[in-house]
């Protein structure tokens, strides 16, 4: 059945309910490979199944509904026979998958019947394939598109193979590659031209499924309980009884009561503010429920014996930052999984709340991160000079790893080693106004801790003037607010420090940074912000004030300016952007030099 | 065929499909965008959401005097300044668009002249490859989550 035939009102709930079902499955696939007698989790499944069997047959998904049948019949011999074997868990994960899969078509609007083609259809299939070879010769790169025009139809090639020819090595190469084969065939064949081909699919629609439902916290929808629901009712019935109140005394002219009423309306805003953001609250769950398959995976795939330990899962978060936060628990799982334990081990992610902040552990009890190791490796790789770590402290060296091409594995594999990965969370965590702290574990191995705001949505600011113009800075950035005369900046060639007293800091003018001409007059603020662990002060002309705003997040296309963290509007109307103020400074800038916040 | 509203950027006509429309304001408050390219006029603030307004002129590589008039387009999340908006207007004898620049649908004759009409989902195409050119951000364009 065509996604079109469907109500959209009730398509809607379909998905939402079905992904729902898909993760408790998982939650409960995953108690299974560890207690094959759990009587009851076999019997969620059962009961999770039998919900998507009948929602998918009543919207008319056939091969949904059939696949969750078949499941329910596997898992009836399983309860007959009493036994669950390894092999039976791992049938029911892929049972789980092929229906996540069908869920995925059926969200992209793809018809049912392009997996069953799809299952055993020899046909050619489009690639759109990105292609990497550092190190790579002419030779090579024209050696490697030879390949890929022996594997099928090579549509097209960025850069050009003329290009390649004349000399031009490139960075990357974006192909689209018309073949029978898949991407870790195709992948196979071209590391026999370079051990260090990496082939990556950037085909969204076909290769990724277009709904995250292994995040568990979709973009579109938030499950809001019906007592919330409740409250919302009760609320604007309240704010109706006080706009009539107000109205009246307004056509009386009661100063008193006018007074009185606009008080209640505050409390009440406030209030429907605080359940408004309680109804965006995910539990922490929704992102780590993914993750015990994910580590049996890698432990099958690498022979080690790992455990996941969950604690603190109902914790609860925004959404946003559960959004932005998967891909980086995933990574540090990973890394924990491929880097710091050797054979066998322990990966702990725990959760707690404190008042207006999450902190959130991935602990591993592997071999842990050796500080004078990592400064040898610093020093290899021009990271730090001759001398400069005897200033570092010993948290602020295992920071050395959150540096943009820093590694610690040996050599460029398929799945690490590029040095990318620890300062992409470093960047995600700051992006959400947290902060990352990497402290040695106890007794052995490496914690890594997030702080996470509750919430991305009200966020205190400071407003301040450069060239004229008023931007906001996060709060959380800044460390101080100084009042330094602009004649005590000393200037170096283009740049300028101030002296501090017990340090000398540098600074930048932010009115520089946003293409317009600084105040002319003498007085002027000097910002000091935290940033990633280094200092630098912003020089601005006025700082106009602070205050807790609501953040818009940006939408394409003022989501693709570098810099922008979000837009607010203030109570006169104007429209003023926030500013990430780490993305303006120079790198140098941001070499640590004092550590977080440990 | 749907109602079009024309307007005039520089010596140009075009024209907007009335749906896609989804209001027309007369220099309202244009607010600074920070580090935004010099196509990004500024922001404005339309019933409680943010909406960038591109000089039309300047998006097609253009210079000249920066039009006052904006149009805020339905569901694009952005608004065009153009010189002149002439109203509303039926398409007659339409020819394929996309020559002159590929976000343009098709071209018409309007009781003004020639002119194009713009498929807003091109030009947010055109748009971000335009941006895409200048950006850089960390997160973007990175391999999966790999390397500690």
């Amino acid at each position: 059945m065509d996604r079109s035939v469907s109500q959209p009102e009730y398509f809607h709930i379909f998905l939402a309910e079905t992904q729902e079902h898909l993760l408790t499955m998982q939650r409960w696939l995953s108690v299974m490979s560890d207690h094959p007698e759990d009587r009851e989790a076999l019997l969620c499944l059962f009961r999770s199944l039998h919900s998507i069997k009948g929602m998918a047959a009543s919207m008319g998904y056939k091969g949904l509904a059939k696949e969750a049948h078949d499941m329910e019949d596997g898992l009836d011999r399983l309860r007959r026979s009493g036994t669950l074997s390894v092999e039976a868990v791992e049938h029911l994960y892929h049972g789980w998958e092929r229906l996540e899969e069908r869920l995925a078509d059926i969200s992209a609007g793809f018809p049912e019947s392009r997996q069953e083609a799809g299952a055993d259809d020899p046909q050619d299939r489009l690639h759109t394939l990105r292609i990497s070879m550092p190190g790579g010769t002419v030779a090579l790169w024209i050696l490697l598109v030879n390949e890929l025009m022996r594997l099928g139809t090579l549509q097209s090639c960025r850069p050009e193979p003329e290009k390649i020819a004349e000399g031009a090595l490139p960075a990357v190469m974006d192909v689209d590659l018309l073949c029978r084969f898949g991407i870790d065939d195709i992948e196979q064949r071209c590391k026999k031209i370079c051990d260090c081909v990496v082939v990556e699919s950037t085909m969204r629609a076909d290769s990724e499924p277009v709904l995250a439902i292994q995040h568990g916290v979709g973009q579109a929808t938030v499950r809001v309980s019906t007592n919330l629901l409740d409250r919302f009712v009760g609320l604007s019935g309240e704010l109706l009884t006080v706009r009539h109140r107000l109205r009246a005394s307004l056509k009386q002219g009661l100063q008193e009561e006018i007074e009185g009423s606009c008080l209640q309306l505050d409390r009440l805003l406030a209030d429907l503010r605080q359940q408004v953001l309680d109804a965006r609250m995910v539990p922490l769950e929704a992102v780590t429920a993914p993750l015990p398959r994910l580590v049996r995976d890698l432990c099958r795939s690498t022979g080690k014996a790992i455990r996941l330990n969950l604690v603190g899962n109902e914790v609860r978060l925004d959404r946003a930052i559960l959004e932005a936060m998967s891909e980086p628990l995933v990574h540090m799982v990973r890394n924990a999984v491929d880097h710091g334990i050797d054979e066998r081990g322990t990966i702990t992610i725990a959760a707690r709340r404190d008042r207006d902040r999450v902190t959130l552990d991935v602990i591993d009890d592997g071999r842990g991160l050796d500080p004078q190791w990592l400064v040898e490796r610093a020093r290899q790789d021009g990271f730090l000079e001759a001398g400069q770590d005897a200033y570092l402290s010993g948290a602020e060296l295992l920071q050395l790893i959150c540096r943009p091409g820093f590694t610690t594995a040996p050599r460029i594999t398929e799945t690490s080693g590029r040095g990318i990965g620890m300062e992409v969370v470093r960047h995600t965590v700051d992006k959400l106004g947290g902060t990352l702290q990497i402290l040695p574990g106890q007794g052995q191995g490496v914690c890594f801790r997030f702080i996470l705001p509750l919430t991305v949505s009200i966020m205190p600011v400071l407003l301040v003037e450069a060239g004229g113009q008023t931007v906001a800075l996060p709060l959380m950035w800044i460390e101080q607010t100084l009042d330094v005369p602009r004649q005590q900046l000393r200037s170096f060639d283009d740049s300028h420090t101030v002296d501090l007293g017990n340090r000398e800091l540098p600074v930048v003018f932010l009115s520089r940074h946003l293409g317009q001409s600084a105040s002319t007059g003498n007085g002027s603020s000097t910002i000091i912000c935290e940033l990633r662990g280094g200092h630098a002060g912003l020089v601005v002309d006025a700082v106009t004030g602070q205050k807790e705003v609501f953040v818009k997040p940006l939408d394409f296309p003022l989501n693709r300016i570098q810099g922008l963290s979000g837009a607010t509007i203030l109570g006169d109307g104007r429209v003023v952007f926030l500013i990430d103020p780490c993305s303006l400074l120079p790198s140098p800038l941001l070499i640590p030099s004092k550590g977080d916040n440990l | 065929m749907g109602r079009t509203l024309l307007m005039g950027s520089g010596r140009a006509l075009f024209g907007l499909n009335v749906k896609e429309v989804r209001e027309v304001l007369k220099a309202p408050p244009l607010h600074y965008v920070p580090l935004a390219p010099a196509m990004l006029l500024g922001a404005i603030n339309v019933h409680d959401a943010v909406v960038p307004v591109f000089d039309f002129l300047q998006l097609r590589g253009l210079q000249g005097e920066v039009g006052e008039h904006i149009v805020v387009l339905q569901g694009a999340c952005m608004a065009l300044a153009v010189n002149a908006v002439h109203g509303l207007c039926s398409r007659t004898i339409v020819l394929p668009g996309g020559i002159a620049y590929p976000w343009m649908r098709e071209v018409f004759i309007s009781a003004r002249g020639l002119a194009g009409l713009i498929d807003p989902v091109g030009l947010q195409q055109t748009l971000e490859q335009k941006l895409s050119s200048t950006r850089n951000p960390p997160t973007e364009g990175l391999p999966d989550w790999i390397g500690r």
